[in-house]
């Protein structure tokens, strides 16, 4: 019975490094895919064109001030919606000055995945949703996002993400 | 019997260490049931939902129906539930499904000069069902084996289908101690698109269950995830306790680990199963970021036969 304790002792603790290890010899193995995906994390360089404010120049959004009149009218919207493999764009219009927002975005389990704290113009604003910006592509499922002004809700609003080609 | 078991480890490490993605099933990021959540994971829990954790189902009953039902998120509603039968073999057969529906997305097109997103009036939802069928044997004096197979349907708003392997293993180490293995999605575990595909993550977990003292028990298990998602870390644990104050009453709470997005968070969960009569009622709750879904609560019901 001792043994059986010993075992599974042994078990826990070395089956983590054993998937690890593992997961390192793959790694190496197959450098070009991991060479690929570094490729495209560094060559990413801003977000799609569309029209209004895109959130590309992080430089001149961090300069602006916030007004304290700033709101935002109407709801968030993401588009596309459905989100085709992951990559959708949070829109929302900004009056009376520029404003202080936290984006946030949740999965479907309430848990959050992501947040962004910047100054957005007066205007129509985008904020992205894509591989680039996350680190990985989101999979198929429900998420959840919040515009919070000084920590209050402002707007929120819901997306799911399927596969396939446009 | 040292041997045999690590035969088995090293032949279900083999097996889980495939290529895999992170195609989301609500059962294997949840948990099956309100005891499940309570305990944060693991697969030492009652009911036939048990067959989704571990396919090695043991249970004192013939039949077993138990079913789960949540509205975990605004508009997102999960219902999980089987039904066990066990054969004058001794051979339990299960057969179970996850539905999960989250309804009232709006479709959305862009207009006007700043081409601003704007609902075009209709919604769609998202609809997920997860079904599976799941046998377990006694093969020797204190070990049990089971194996499943799983069908996944992404119904909308794509159509998508795919199918994995699950096999699971329980060994009595002493009169009241267990010793689990689980391993989910493996073999083919694509869930296929119309032009694209998502591959279920394969999981190899390992647990214990372990009375500690009079009452209190103790069943810690670690989850080992094989997937292509850079995670922080490739593992995720779980702690719960377990206490019977009376012998049809549990108490539990667990401190355990899920993935949010690429990084880990450490949950706290609470929970308690009140058995009467082969009926037992649980209860669990969490809680999440999400503002209108801070506190989770979850209750599930088992009819034992």
């Amino acid at each position: 019975m001792n043994n059986v304790f010993i075992t599974l002792t042994l078990t826990l603790f070395l089956l983590p490094k054993v998937i690890d290890a593992s997961i390192a010899v793959s790694l190496l193995i197959n450098s070009p895919f991991l060479m690929t995906i570094q490729t495209k994390r560094s060559s990413y360089v801003g977000f799609d064109s569309f029209g209004g404010n895109n959130m590309i120049a992080d430089y001149a959004v961090d300069a602006l001030v916030a007004s304290k009149t700033a709101r935002i009218t109407g709801k968030a919207y993401a588009y596309p919606s459905p989100a085709l493999n992951g990559n959708t764009s949070i829109g929302f219009r900004v009056n009376d000055g520029p404003i202080d927002i936290l984006f946030e975005l949740y999965d479907e389990l309430g848990q959050k995945i992501y947040s962004l704290n910047n100054i957005f113009p007066v205007g129509y604003n985008r904020i992205p949703i894509n591989t680039n910006i996350l680190g990985y592509e989101l999979p198929v499922g429900s998420y959840y996002f919040l515009l919070l002004q000084n920590s209050e809700i402002v707007t929120k609003g819901k997306f799911g993400v399927t596969k396939g080609t446009s | 019997m040292i041997k045999k078991i690590a035969f088995l480890v090293s032949w279900l490490i083999f097996f889980v260490y495939i290529s895999a993605s992170d195609y989301q099933l609500i059962s294997q990021t949840l948990g099956v049931s309100a005891e499940h959540i309570s305990l944060g994971s693991g697969m030492f829990i009652t009911g036939s939902n048990s067959m989704f954790s571990n396919d090695a189902y043991i249970s004192n009953y013939n039949q077993t129906i138990d079913i789960f039902a949540t509205q975990l998120m605004p508009d997102h509603t999960i219902i999980i539930g089987s039904v066990s039968y066990k054969l004058p073999t001794k051979t339990r057969i299960s057969a179970g499904s996850s539905i999960s529906v989250n309804t009232g997305f709006d479709i959305t097109t862009q207009s006007g000069i700043d081409n601003e997103h704007i609902p075009t009036g209709e919604t769609y939802n998202m609809s997920k069902y997860h079904y599976k069928v799941s046998v377990s044997q006694s093969v020797f004096q204190h070990m049990y084996l089971g194996s499943g197979i799983n069908i996944i349907h992404q119904k909308s708003p794509a159509k998508g289908t795919g199918y994995s392997m699950d096999f699971g293993f329980k060994y009595f180490i002493n009169t009241t101690g267990l010793l689990g293995i689980a391993v989910r999605n493996i073999l083919s575990k694509d869930v296929n698109y119309a032009n694209s595909r998502e591959t279920l993550p394969s999981v190899i977990e390992l647990g214990l269950y372990q009375p500690i003292y009079k009452n209190i028990i103790f069943s810690p298990s670690i989850m080992a995830i094989q997937s292509d998602q850079e995670y922080e870390v490739n593992y995720l644990y779980s702690l719960p306790i377990i206490i019977k104050p009376i012998e049809t009453l549990r108490l539990m709470g667990s401190v355990s680990q899920k993935y949010a997005g690429l990084k880990t968070k450490t949950y706290f969960n609470f929970g308690t199963q009140l058995t009467l009569n082969g009926l037992s009622i649980s209860y669990a709750y969490r809680k999440t970021d999400y503002t209108d879904a801070r506190n989770q609560h979850f209750i599930s019901l088992q009819i034992n036969i």
